[in-house]
């Protein structure tokens, strides 16, 4: 008897995709399906649960210190993304002008912020921006700029993890976009010269509809590591002083692990998923269509 | 000419800024006390190894760097050995829904990692099965398979079907075929794919913070994030050590791969 569905050619490609995706559901999405549950509860160990509704997410609501991280992180991440894109692509720009050999020896360069141990980038920061000690403050006011406590001062910590994010995220984008320059057709470019086009002009109308798929899928990526920052707010700030540069995945990790608030915690971070993944997806969806077309 | 000396000037600001605190943290881990607080900073110096001998001998470093290499190593391994197995299901086959399976995993790399470490936490609690580095390593075959599925199906779309078309027709059992026909063509696929997964979880935080808790276990950037300060503040020297020694195997590594780099940084969808 031969049953189609069970025949070993059609058993064996769900075979080969079932361990990943076992793998996946498993470690990934049932702790998901557990940690909703526990957002409808409170549960400060070592006492017992208690199921308690929606009270964790109308609690939420007044939350002072959540809306203090959300303000953060949305500050942080329109900050850090509008600068990197425009670096970056100014940066690709530069690079895609020089010779190939020596293109290629910065493109190596890029990479070295990029794949750096967020930890360790948070501690090379530190030191730089201590405030005594520090080479940055030592060469600003070298230049008669002043010296800051980049790590300490309310006014200046988020912007102190904002510099840093960019130290680390520009050079992806600016790799990204010389990808993406690298691979426009050499004719139309051509011509616009010949046709005396100004750089702007050749930029804006030959440039850019070629890169716009580029744009859109780094906007998301960075969008999204953005909204998620951790490491190097908890390694070079701690989100202080106070709360002032605590970021929403900082605050869910206090409220977890200082704070053992597991239930609360929880909520706070659906609401983050959903903040991320419906940013991201929607995101996503215009880079395939817009592939598609 | 003048748009020329425009962005000669940005490439060297942009050099400069990326490799002069990379200078600064190696050259600081071969600096005497007196040295790193030196006014105006030092740059060319006699190197020590003293602060290698304090970070390696004082500190007791070796079970960290050793937890890391093992949490990244295996767990890149069984990542890298999953994930092709269904990249190739996903290239070469129709499955039902695949766009769908697909776009699934692709939503769990968007997913917060504290949201997953809350009921993590719990779990292994339970299980007693925290600070236990098989536990790193179970959490990072997850966080990386997605990733590593992504990349490795652009690895064997790239790849002609005839030949293992031929050697099916020839009677080549399934294993057969993929061992001699299909690997050898992808194996640069799946190298490039595994460094990247090594790097990722070499570099991962919050999963080690949460779940470790001595040096039976933690790794690197755990034991960094708290190790290298004391009450009177940083620890300047061990941290550019601890610093340097971290990222080496990295760069290397990346110096490696970086054909496939914006590649695997955009889930394959740019092909640098």
């Amino acid at each position: 008897m031969h049953i189609p569905f069970f025949s070993s050619k059609r058993l064996l490609r769900y075979a080969l995709i079932a361990p990943a995706l076992i793998w996946v559901i498993v470690f990934m999405i049932f702790p998901l399906i557990y940690s909703l549950n526990l957002s409808f509860q409170t549960w400060q160990p070592p006492e017992p649960p208690i199921y308690v509704g929606l009270k964790n997410y109308i609690e939420m609501l007044s939350d002072e210190r959540f809306g203090n991280a959300l303000q953060n992180t949305s500050i942080f991440t329109i900050g850090t993304v509008a600068t990197e894109m425009a670096i970056g692509l100014l940066v690709a720009l530069s690079i895609s002008r020089l010779k190939p050999r020596i293109a290629e020896k910065v493109n190596v360069v890029s990479v070295i912020p990029i794949v750096m141990t967020p930890v360790i980038t948070g501690i090379l920061w530190r030191m730089i921006m201590h405030g005594d000690y520090g080479i940055l403050n030592y060469y600003l006011s070298m230049l008669g700029l002043g010296r800051y406590s980049w790590l300490s001062d309310p006014k200046l910590t988020l912007f102190s993890n904002m510099i840093v994010d960019i130290w680390h995220w520009t050079p992806f984008v600016a790799l990204a976009f010389t990808a993406g320059i690298s691979a426009i057709p050499r004719e139309p470019l051509e011509a616009a010269q010949l046709d005396g086009a100004s750089y702007w002009q050749t930029f804006k109308n030959i440039m850019l509809p070629y890169l716009r798929t580029i744009l859109m899928l780094v906007l998301l990526l960075r969008v999204v590591e953005a909204i998620l920052f951790f490491d190097i707010n908890f390694i070079l700030t701690k989100g202080g002083p106070g709360v002032r540069s605590e970021m929403v995945s900082l605050y869910v990790y206090k409220n977890a692990f200082w704070f053992w608030n597991l239930g609360y915690s929880s909520a706070l971070s659906y609401i983050v998923l959903i903040i991320a993944d419906i940013i991201g997806m929607a995101l996503f969806f215009i880079v395939i269509g817009r592939k598609k077309k | 000419m003048k748009t020329n000396v425009f962005h000669y000037v940005v490439i060297v600001l942009y050099v400069v800024a990326i490799v002069f605190p990379l200078y600064w943290l190696v050259s600081t881990s071969f600096k005497t006390h007196l040295q790193t607080f030196a006014i105006p900073p030092v740059w060319i110096f006699t190197p020590t190894l003293k602060n290698y001998e304090e970070v390696f001998v004082l500190r007791d470093f070796n079970p960290y760097l050793l937890n890391s290499v093992i949490a990244a190593t295996i767990s890149s391994l069984i990542a890298a050995l999953v994930a092709s197995l269904a990249a190739y299901s996903f290239s070469r086959y129709e499955i039902r829904q695949s766009d769908n399976l697909l776009y699934f995993l692709l939503s769990t790399k968007m997913l917060p990692p504290v949201a997953v470490v809350i009921p993590m936490f719990v779990f292994m609690s339970t299980l007693r099965f925290t600070n236990n580095v098989l536990a790193l390593v179970i959490l990072y075959v997850a966080m990386n398979l997605p990733f590593a599925v992504w990349m490795m199906k652009g690895f064997f779309d790239a790849m002609p079907k005839e030949p293992e078309e031929a050697a099916q027709i020839d009677g080549c059992s399934f294993i057969k075929t993929f061992m001699k026909i299909v690997l050898p063509q992808v194996i640069g696929g799946i190298f490039a794919t595994f460094i990247f997964i090594y790097i990722y979880a070499w570099n991962e935080l919050v999963f080690a913070l949460v779940l470790t808790y001595t040096n039976v276990s933690q790794t690197i950037p755990v034991w960094a994030t708290g190790g290298l300060t004391t009450y009177r503040g940083i620890m300047w020297g061990e941290s550019g050590v601890v610093g340097t020694i971290t990222i080496m195997p990295v760069l290397i590594f990346a110096f490696l791969v970086r054909k496939h780099l914006i590649r695997g940084l955009t889930f394959g969808v740019v092909k640098g």
